[in-house]
């Protein structure tokens, strides 16, 4: 289950869009399935136009694939809770 | 020497693809080229010994299949453009990163991705007339500043549209940079060097395509014989010289919009010449590897706007640095040993770490006569003149040339497959009756 707005559903989403892929999945890394780190900036546009959530173009790096990024946003959200 | 079927006017890619092509088909064609070597765009530079390397057109993808057409049938090789290591930036301060991502905001640089994204998507080549009135209205930079309020993202894109069509962001129209976008297969396309546009170069540079193509003609192109006009009559056509008229049945007009007007009698009007300068520095080894870098830096400044590693396997290093739009004219400007002096003055900048290069070589195509444009001739605010445009004066007068092309805009692609296109026509020209002949 997702804490944070986004959720994993909305992210294969983004991704996919992003990619103009509809074979994106759970744990896709963006940079082996045809992303680029001028495309990454697009997902993280995204997240704050539409979810007013920041994530850092070195976090995305770390968390390349829907799944891990889901967590990320998890572990932000859970830290902007307990602030 | 007896009247040709065909002549091709301009030896670049696409005049020496189409007269390829139509000898191949059976017809007699003559290739005149003003300049005193064939390759237009396609220029090998001799570096050192054994060494030539690309000052002009260089890049190729996957999907650039005509040209890979051509590798394959002359038996030619490439070499993979991708280097591992970090990317430097100076803008202007200096930074260095594993990605090509320059150090601004990330939401940021997305909304200008967003937005040219959406401007890719906006624009149908087939039918650029089509495209919403704000679109051939604006020039791109009004258009992105429209879009887009990120101030770094406001500070990368001349830099990007720079390095992407060599011009200013108010050069173009919004229009003529979303078709070339569009028509060079999409942004993530465009920007890679892996499976993206820049994915090969040549092995022993692109005007290897050119001379090759070249050496099947039965007739050699015949060189510094500038055209000064073409005319279409009842009979034929006639190409006028400063050495005389050829007489022929068809001609194929390879030239940049601007000179093809200039020959055939038509209006460019709007049209802007993309300007870029292209520098080689020659190095006894790639020594930026033993840093860790890939030799590819984004800087605010020029001549050196950006550089990449151009270096032959296990032999001397080869940096390219490229200056487009403004800085390609100040650069341009410049007399030849100041030229030297300021590359080597950035070079010192950007890269520290390395010792200065052996020979600076520069290869201008902004003063260049017989390019009027490089990349290409781009276009104004509503006076869009790319296709699909008039193919010539008549039936006999075909125009060819990357600029004539819905599919790679700009791209040795579009060029060739401008070219082949280009034969199709001619030989189809070719067999209707001349009206004289039916009298």
């Amino acid at each position: 289950m997702s804490d944070n707005p986004v959720g994993l559903d909305r992210l294969i989403g983004i991704f996919g869009d992003v990619l103009e892929s509809g074979g994106v999945r759970p744990d896709s890394n963006f940079f082996l399935v045809g992303g680029d780190s001028l495309l990454a900036t697009r997902v993280i546009s995204r997240l704050r136009r539409d979810y007013d959530i920041d994530v850092t173009f070195a976090e995305f790096t770390q968390a390349p694939t829907p799944r891990a990024l889901d967590q990320l946003l998890d572990s932000l959200a859970a830290d902007s809770a307990s602030r | 020497m007896t009247v040709p079927d065909v002549v091709v006017v301009g030896a670049g890619l696409a005049g020496l693809t189409a007269a390829h092509d139509l000898a191949a088909r059976g017809a007699d064609v003559l290739v005149l080229e003003a300049r005193g070597r064939i390759g237009g765009r396609v220029r090998g530079v001799p570096l050192a010994p054994g060494l030539v390397t690309d000052g002009g057109a260089a890049y190729l993808g996957e999907r650039h299949t005509a040209v890979r057409e051509l590798l394959e049938r002359f038996g030619l090789a490439v070499v993979s453009a991708d280097e591992d290591g970090d990317s430097v930036f100076s803008l202007p301060g200096r930074s260095r990163s594993p990605f090509r991502v320059p150090p601004y905001d990330a939401a940021g640089l997305g909304e200008l991705f967003e937005a040219l994204h959406d401007l890719t998507a906006a624009v149908d080549p087939e039918r650029p007339h089509a495209a919403a009135a704000e679109l051939h209205e604006l020039t791109a930079g009004q258009w992105i500043r429209r879009r887009v309020a990120d101030p770094g993202a406001l500070a990368f894109a001349p830099l990007y549209l720079g390095q992407l069509v060599a011009a200013e962001m108010d050069d173009l129209s919004a229009l003529c940079l979303g078709y070339y976008l569009r028509s060079g297969g999409g942004l993530r396309y465009l920007n890679a060097f892996r499976s993206g546009a820049q994915e090969f170069r040549v092995a022993g540079g692109a005007q290897r395509i050119a001379e090759s193509l070249a050496a099947t003609l039965p007739r050699p192109p015949v060189l510094d014989t500038p055209v000064v006009r073409v005319e279409a009559g009842a009979d034929g056509v006639s190409v006028v010289t400063r050495h005389g008229v050829h007489r022929a049945g068809v001609a194929v007009v390879a030239l940049p919009p601007p000179l093809a007007a200039g020959v055939c009698g038509t209006a460019a009007d709007g049209a802007v010449r993309g300007r870029a300068v292209k520098t080689h520095l020659l190095f006894d080894r790639p020594a930026w590897r033993d840093h860790g870098l890939s030799g590819w830096s984004l800087n605010d400044r020029g001549p050196l706007m950006y550089t990449v590693d151009v270096s032959p396997a296990d032999g001397p290093g080869v940096l390219t640095g490229f200056a487009t739009g403004q800085r390609a004219e100040e650069f341009a400007a410049l007399p030849a040993p100041r030229r030297e002096t300021v590359v080597r003055q950035q070079l010192a900048a950007v890269f520290p770490e390395i010792p200065q290069p052996r020979e600076v070589v520069v290869t201008d195509w902004v003063t260049s006569r017989y390019s009027s444009g490089c990349y290409a001739t781009l276009w104004k605010p509503g006076r869009w003149g790319g296709p699909p445009g008039p193919a010539g004066p008549a039936g006999r007068v075909v125009r060819c040339g990357t600029e004539t092309s819905t599919e790679f805009y700009g791209f040795m692609e579009g060029a060739v497959r401008s070219g082949r296109r280009a034969a199709e026509q001619a030989l189809t020209a070719l067999a209707q009756p001349l009206q004289e002949d039916r009298r």
